[in-house]
């Protein structure tokens, strides 16, 4: 494909400060809760990010969106930085880009009427007149499954996968390229989840829509993604089409993380990797690779050198010295691009 | 071999009174566990199982109300039982994790001191050998450096590390019986994989049996003997773990199996169960399940189908099976 | 594309109206009692002139320190005025003080606590060391500096107790804004274009405001103590126009003689506190998410 991807992500950083002492001595304390990730992304492409607790998805997700500002890095939206836009051109940006939230049950402001809700950024964006507003919302609404009417009620009237189909509706108001979707099915019921899943698949062809899907649940992951990123302590380890990772993961983190999930299937044996000690504080990540600590496989210079993202086949990326040695890799390029 | 039924639960039923009306929680349920086995209770939202779990406990408040025909743990009837001599029992001989470590475990004592707490109250050993005792089990459930653990408060711990503990005062007395609602739904995937493994292990060393409450179907094939499924507060299948899996009898299961992604579905394609969860306010009769069964009839509609055996040991309570049909 | 979720029919038929009504303010008694002895004060308060046929003035020197009698239900002061007409027309004093006061203390009080709260930061530290500093003056002290620097008066009362409420309004909702301002919806209102203004305005405020409601409606009630207080030192409105505590300050000295002409406006102090107290606990059992509002 030689058309340029609708998304570059370029080395993007974020970290906070977590207080510590201005004396001179004392490093003032940082959490690197995003470090230097880069992939990118194609129109109608579905990206799965996974990974565990202080991984950094969520915050990825925000910094796409510039809902958090980011320390260091590009976000490239159709060729433009959006990380350098202000003023008009950054509002015209985040029309483009959406997102649908985790929690159903306070995702929607309890005291506005769905409508309103829906309604809302075409009323900032002055998308049309008043009466073409009531229209799409309720145009809206029925595209998610939900009949018109349910515009006039509140959203404790409605159960969770309602609540989540009005979200989705939301994000879709001002007709978005791409929807950051963060963990989007991780609250509801194994049957809403379905229809959520569905709902999501259809409106991606019916609108051309590509989505970056954050989520725990790898099961899930694997049957929605064109492609799946599994991210360390803020740093993302692996990148490739969702059967390659899932078949052939190269990564010792994947490997693991895969090992550990529970298949509904009792014929299959359960023998999750184990995996030593805990999570490392964000505050004092290791040096090195981070994940070093607890691989089984590292090298000595695990400990030392971190790492390279470094593209081992087409759409396909690893940050691991052990498998690019295995892998024969040359830090010629770094790339988690798209075929 | 016939082992023992260490719980025996018959026609237990649940109702709690809210603003909107008597809720009934739970009806009808039937439920055996025997000694050394895992059995999972599963379902979705509102289908009464940790309902059932704290009714098992005694641990409902007392705005709701518990009726069953028997509900006997080690041959004594729990219903009989007055406050005291259950409280004699909990933590004892039947021991609970909830859902949340981060809650489960008291801020302001050290994760020491609560471990000898219990230990103290039903096996009344003096101050030395309960400290060992404890010691002793925070190396068993996996914690490093547990000298220095055990004067830990939890919020120094992890969430993996905090539900270790959790289990290792449920497990301080060696019960019988172990009932764990969701324990690790609040844990990442790699860490719930490290506390299902110790579970597993703790519970065959042991000899204990033990509840799983869990809406993850991933789980329960992993770590259940026997699994019972719940829909709007009745017990629909309950079977074998393989059976259930490779051959659901209830519509109610064989839709909740489809609409799992797992590898099979092509995209966009997962199976849906329409409509919704019946109000237990005012429950229809008949299967509660009805309305959003593919396989509905008349019947089903008016009457209340019983759990009949479907095949040995697998129960379903459908008119599909095991019924004369009408 | 079959529409999944259609509205669900209303089978049932509900209740009339007017029961629904009943047993909607019946399960809110506290609130409803509340609600009915502010009414109650009000109407005594405006319709004063038409409750009573006598003026607050007038003296009967026929009939002084007079126990309650047809002709006198609240009998009379030391000076041989009606007693009960004075009583209503000292609650247009109690009820401008209290809803006076509140309510200026709230328009300062409320953007404090919203910007404090939304923005963070040294904004948040500026505003609060601000509003630390007027917390620091005991309540009463701080009215009494006051008014002897602006001298005496209904209007200056309002004032001085209304900047003595402001820290805590402020802080109340502060603390409410904090907690909803990184909720999920507001975030999402956020991703789709709404400004600092909206945000603040249309969703973070709504869903912040109940508890500085409810501590509203009991600053009310304590506002007409202070206001008694004052009066009773002598500090409030002047003669003669009637307020409760200059009621206490005239009549003290007779209560050997005659309880009735600090009885009767003692209770209706404490009426007065009882209604707001009420209505600030039906508030709050109201704006109770978990709450049955009861």
């Amino acid at each position: 494909m030689s058309e340029p991807p609708l998304l570059e992500v370029r080395d993007l950083s974020r970290h906070f400060n977590a207080g510590g002492s201005l004396l001179p001595g004392h490093r003032p304390r940082r959490i690197q809760a995003v470090d230097g990730v880069s992939f990118d992304l194609a129109e109608g492409e579905t990206l799965g990010l996974v990974g565990e607790s202080g991984c950094g998805k969520s915050t990825l997700g925000r910094l796409i969106l510039r809902l958090i500002e980011p320390t260091a890095g590009a976000v490239l939206f159709e060729g433009r930085d959006v990380t350098q836009l202000s003023g008009q051109a950054l509002r015209e940006t985040r029309r483009r880009i959406q997102m649908v939230f985790q929690d159903p049950y306070s995702s929607l402001d309890p005291r506005m009427r769905i409508g309103t809700v829906i309604r809302e950024p075409l009323d900032i964006f002055r998308v049309g007149t008043g009466p073409e507003r009531r229209r799409r919302v309720g145009e809206l609404l029925e595209r998610v499954g939900l009949d018109a009417g349910y515009a006039a009620r509140f959203p404790h009237e409605l159960s969770g996968g309602q609540r989540q189909r009005v979200g989705i509706a939301a994000a879709l108001a001002l007709e978005p390229r791409l929807i950051v979707a963060d963990e989007p099915v991780s609250a509801l019921d194994v049957s809403v989840q379905a229809q959520i899943l569905n709902l999501l698949h259809r409106l991606q062809q019916e609108l051309r829509l590509a989505v970056i899907f954050i989520a725990h649940n790898l099961d899930v992951v694997e049957h929605i993604s064109d492609r799946v990123a599994v991210m360390y302590l803020g740093k993302l380890v692996e990148i490739a089409p969702t059967e390659r990772l899932f078949s052939a993961p190269e990564h010792p983190y994947t490997r693991a993380l895969l090992s550990a999930i529970p298949i509904p299937d009792p014929t299959r044996s359960f023998h999750p990797q184990p995996l030593p000690g805990e999570l490392p504080s964000p505050l004092d990540p290791p040096t090195g690779c981070r994940f070093h600590p607890r691989c089984a496989d590292a090298l000595p210079i695990c400990a030392e050198a971190r790492p390279a993202l470094l593209s081992y086949a087409p759409g396909c990326a690893v940050a691991c010295h052990v498998a690019a040695h295995r892998l024969g890799l040359v830090a010629v390029r770094e790339e988690g691009g798209a075929p | 071999m016939i082992a023992e039924a260490l719980l025996e639960v018959r026609n237990l039923s649940v109702r709690f009174a809210t603003e909107r009306g008597q809720v009934q929680a739970v009806t009808g349920l039937n439920l055996t566990v025997r000694s050394g086995e895992t059995l999972g209770l599963v379902g979705e939202s509102g289908c009464g199982k940790s309902t059932t779990a704290m009714a098992l406990m005694r641990l409902l408040p007392r705005t709701a109300r518990v009726r069953a025909a028997s509900l006997r743990f080690e041959g004594r009837d729990l219903l009989t039982l007055n406050p005291r001599e259950l409280q004699g029992l909990r933590g004892n001989r039947m021991a609970m994790i909830f859902q949340n470590p981060m809650t489960s475990l008291d801020p302001s004592f050290t994760i020491g001191a609560q471990i000898v707490d219990v230990l103290r109250e039903h096996r009344n050993l003096p101050a030395g050998a309960a400290r060992e005792a404890a010691l002793d089990l925070l190396r068993r459930v996996g914690i490093a450096a547990a000298e220095q653990r055990f004067r830990a408060h939890p919020h120094q711990l992890s969430g993996g590390q905090r539900q270790r503990v959790v289990i290792a005062i449920a497990l301080a007395c060696d019960p019988s019986l172990l009932i764990a609602d969701e324990p690790t739904t609040a844990l990442d995937v790699t860490i719930q994989a490290q506390i299902l493994t110790l579970l597993r292990d703790i519970g065959a060393e042991r000899h204990a049996a033990m509840v799983l409450i869990t809406h993850d179907l991933g789980v329960v094939a992993r770590m259940c003997d026997r699994v019972a499924v719940m829909y709007a507060g009745r017990l629909v299948e309950e079977g074998p773990v393989r059976a259930i899996f490779a051959e659901p009898r209830h519509p109610y299961t064989i839709a909740l199996l489809r609409s799992i992604p797992s590898g099979g579905q092509a995209r966009g394609a997962l199976e849906v169960i329409e409509g919704t969860v019946p109000d237990l306010v005012n429950p229809p009769p008949g299967c509660p399940f009805a309305p959003r069964c593919h396989h509905r009839m008349a019947i089903c509609d008016t009457r209340m189908p019983e759990p009949r055996e479907a095949a040995p040991g697998h129960r379903a309570a459908c008119f599909l099976h095991g019924h004369d049909h009408e | 594309m079959a529409v999944l979720a259609a509205l669900p029919s209303t089978s049932r038929r509900r209740s009339p109206r007017p029961r629904r009504v009943g047993a909607w303010l019946w399960r809110r008694r506290t609130l409803s009692a509340g609600v009915a002895l502010i009414a109650l004060m009000t109407i005594l308060a405006l319709a004063a002139p038409l409750l009573t046929p006598y003026s607050y003035h007038t003296m009967y020197y026929d009939a002084i320190l007079a126990g309650p009698s047809r002709q006198h239900i609240f009998g009379t002061d030391g000076l041989g005025r009606d007693v009960y007409t004075r009583v209503i027309y000292s609650y247009q004093v109690s009820l401008r003080v209290a809803a006076g006061s509140v309510g200026l203390s709230l328009l300062m009080g409320v953007p404090l606590g919203l910007l404090a709260g939304y923005w963070g930061g040294w904004v948040d530290a500026a505003l609060m060391r601000a509003v630390d500093l007027l917390l620091a003056f005991p309540a009463i002290l701080l009215a009494i500096s006051l008014i002897a620097i602006l001298g005496q008066g209904l209007g200056v009362m309002v004032v001085a107790i209304a900047v003595v409420y402001v820290p805590i309004l402020a802080r109340v909702l502060r603390g409410s804004v904090l907690a909803v301002r990184n909720s999920a919806y507001v975030e999402g209102a956020r991703a789709r274009g709404a400004g600092h203004g909206r945000l603040m305005l249309r969703h973070v405020l709504p869903n912040s405001i109940g508890p500085t409601v409810v501590q509203a409606a009991l600053l009310m009630a304590f506002a007409i103590q202070i206001e008694a207080g004052l009066s009773f030192l002598g500090l409030g409105v002047q003669p003669p126009t009637p307020s409760l505590g200059y009621m206490l300050q005239e009549n003290h000295g007779y209560i050997d003689q005659s309880p009735w002409s600090t009885l009767f406006p003692c209770l209706a102090i404490a009426l007065a506190v009882l209604a707001f107290n009420l209505l600030g606990s039906g508030l709050r059992d109201l704006l109770d998410p978990r709450g049955s509002g009861r």
